[in-house]
């Protein structure tokens, strides 16, 4: 598939630091990528010299899509305090796409959800309402490529609700690359990662291979105690991997695969006498493959 | 919104046109006053002593204003400048602008172009101010030589905002930019010591007022106008070209 953003052996040096270090970053059009990672990785780094206001030591940064096609936001967005949010907003426009037409200004007030505050000074302003704002001026000139610095990080959970709503309709016009922390946002909007780790790409691929890679299949079972004979009894299960008490009445039983367990925890737990409440296979999560990439 | 408007909006809703304005309107018209009734208040304030002054001239009240016109004036327009050129000094608002613009000088020149225009248009207000009360209190003024003293002495301004963009391009901070740029416009007259630099010097149009009222030729400010003419456009050149160049 064509990149809209491909960075090869990309090195940014900071003295003796190197917060890049060798990345080499493939994002294809019309993808939302989730950029993750703790605090300190490298990610608003590598998001600014995609976004050209910082330069890499070393390597290359190809951009498929031309630089007025390219929105930029802020983890922090901070604007004039005595301009009014419809007045930042048109001054992105004009900017970057003049030949967008003024009523796009509301539209994208609106998108954000800031119509009913588009004539207030945005010096009164939450951060979550500047996150927002800085949102509506990212996507007011229809960019086809969108450079995201954690844009729900001021915000509350409808906020961001709102907010991956948006970063899902606005993946559907063009590509999104974001960064966060928050492993449950990009779980559920992308459908590329790249795991980055002082200053590596330690991983990157669709989220769903990366699930099926490094999660390891298994289900939680809840049962009556006592649970000591079932957990024996699974234990000695060819197919069963490992099986672990949560609590005085939940199990975890990872097994080989899913399809194995799916066809024999039941017929185990009834051979064992186990007194079954329920049992569900464990949702792969992102943060299981974060957490075990980045341990 | 457009850039250009942005900066007129921004003199406006943050006052800072009062502060330009009023500075120098105050002393245009102060400065007439009290050159005029300076021997009158010595008096007073004198007690027993005699003071004797010289006759008020028009040139004496010209020269008082722009004494201190060119002194606070200055310090407010330098430190107006700097706050609208280095943009630098918050990222966030900096990434909006770059991450935008197409060019630095689609957000360098607006800012250096509205500043200097207003800081020039108070300047010329205070001089009318001050032309209009010596006029009325002293005497008449020469039409010609104000005119040309007051579009030297709007050059000279034009020049010292093309040095804050210069220092906006070398240092982040508002205060760092305004403080270089000061630096720079108050040691810039003492190279005026070799004779042979003094007519060139951009700093030897903030007297040409004085002088032309005083009978001197506007043309012999021609070559200090001209290298400050010649000396903004380098500086703001090479300051967009930093700044194009600097890394947040």
């Amino acid at each position: 598939m064509q990149a809209a953003v491909e960075t090869e052996g990309l090195r940014k040096i900071y003295g003796p630091v190197a917060a890049l270090d060798g990345v080499s970053l493939h994002v294809d059009a019309g993808s939302v990528y989730g950029l993750v990672g703790p605090n300190g990785a490298g990610k608003t780094t590598l998001l600014g010299i995609l976004a050209g206001v910082r330069r890499a030591t070393a390597g290359s940064v190809r951009i498929g899509v031309p630089r007025e096609r390219i929105a930029v936001m802020p983890d922090t967005p901070q604007f004039e305090p005595w301009l009014s949010a419809y007045e930042v907003v048109d001054l992105a426009r004009r900017l970057i796409a003049p030949e967008v037409p003024e009523r796009e200004v509301e539209q994208a007030l609106g998108e954000a959800g800031l119509a009913d505050v588009a004539g207030r000074r945005v010096g009164g302003f939450s951060r979550g309402m500047l996150q927002r704002l800085g949102l509506a001026a990212t996507i007011v000139s229809r960019p086809s490529l969108l450079i995201l610095d954690e844009p729900c990080s001021a915000l509350d959970p409808a906020g961001r609700r709102d907010v991956l709503d948006l970063v899902t309709r606005l993946g559907r016009r063009g590509t999104v690359l974001f960064s966060s922390h928050i492993l449950g946002d990009v779980q559920r909007v992308c459908d590329s990662v790249g795991v980055l780790r002082e200053g590596r790409l330690l991983l990157e691929g669709s989220l769903d291979d990366l699930l099926a890679d490094y999660v390891r299949p298994a289900f939680l079972v809840r049962a009556r105690p006592p649970l000591d004979p079932v957990v024996g009894a699974l234990r000695a299960q060819p197919w069963v991997l490992a099986a672990d008490m949560i609590g005085g009445s939940e199990l975890r039983v990872e097994v080989r695969s899913l399809e194995e367990g799916e066809r024999s925890l039941a017929g185990a737990l009834a051979g064992a006498g186990a007194r079954v409440i329920s049992f569900e296979p464990e949702a792969a999560d992102l943060e299981s493959v974060f957490l075990e990439m980045t341990s | 919104m457009t850039v250009w408007r942005m900066e007129w909006v921004r003199l406006f809703r943050t006052r800072r046109w009062i502060a330009l304005l009023a500075g120098y309107l105050l002393f245009g018209f102060l400065m007439p006053i009290l050159t005029r009734y300076q021997e009158e208040i010595f008096r007073h304030v004198g007690g027993d002593v005699k003071v004797i002054m010289p006759p008020p001239t028009p040139s004496a009240a010209v020269a008082s204003y722009i004494s201190n016109a060119s002194q606070v004036g200055l310090l407010v327009a330098v430190v107006i400048a700097a706050g609208a050129l280095a943009f630098d000094a918050r990222p966030e608002w900096s990434s909006f602008l770059r991450t935008r613009a197409r060019t630095m000088s689609t957000i360098v020149l607006p800012k250096s172009v509205v500043c200097a225009v207003a800081v020039g248009l108070s300047f010329a207000a205070g001089m009318l101010a001050a032309s209009y009360e010596t006029s009325v209190l002293i005497g008449p003024l020469p039409a010609g030589g104000m005119l040309a003293g007051t579009l030297y002495g709007f050059l000279y301004l034009v020049f010292a905002v093309g040095v804050v963009t210069l220092c906006a391009s070398l240092t982040r901070s508002v205060i760092g930019t305004a403080g270089l740029a000061l630096g720079i416009l108050i040691v810039l007259p003492i190279l005026g010591q070799a004779a042979a630099l003094k007519p060139w010097l951009p700093s030897e149009l903030v007297g040409a007022p004085v002088a032309l009222v005083d009978g001197k030729p506007a043309a012999e400010f021609l070559r200090a106008a001209a290298s400050a003419a010649a000396v903004t456009a380098a500086a703001t050149w090479f300051g967009v070209r930093r700044l194009a160049r600097r890394e947040l």
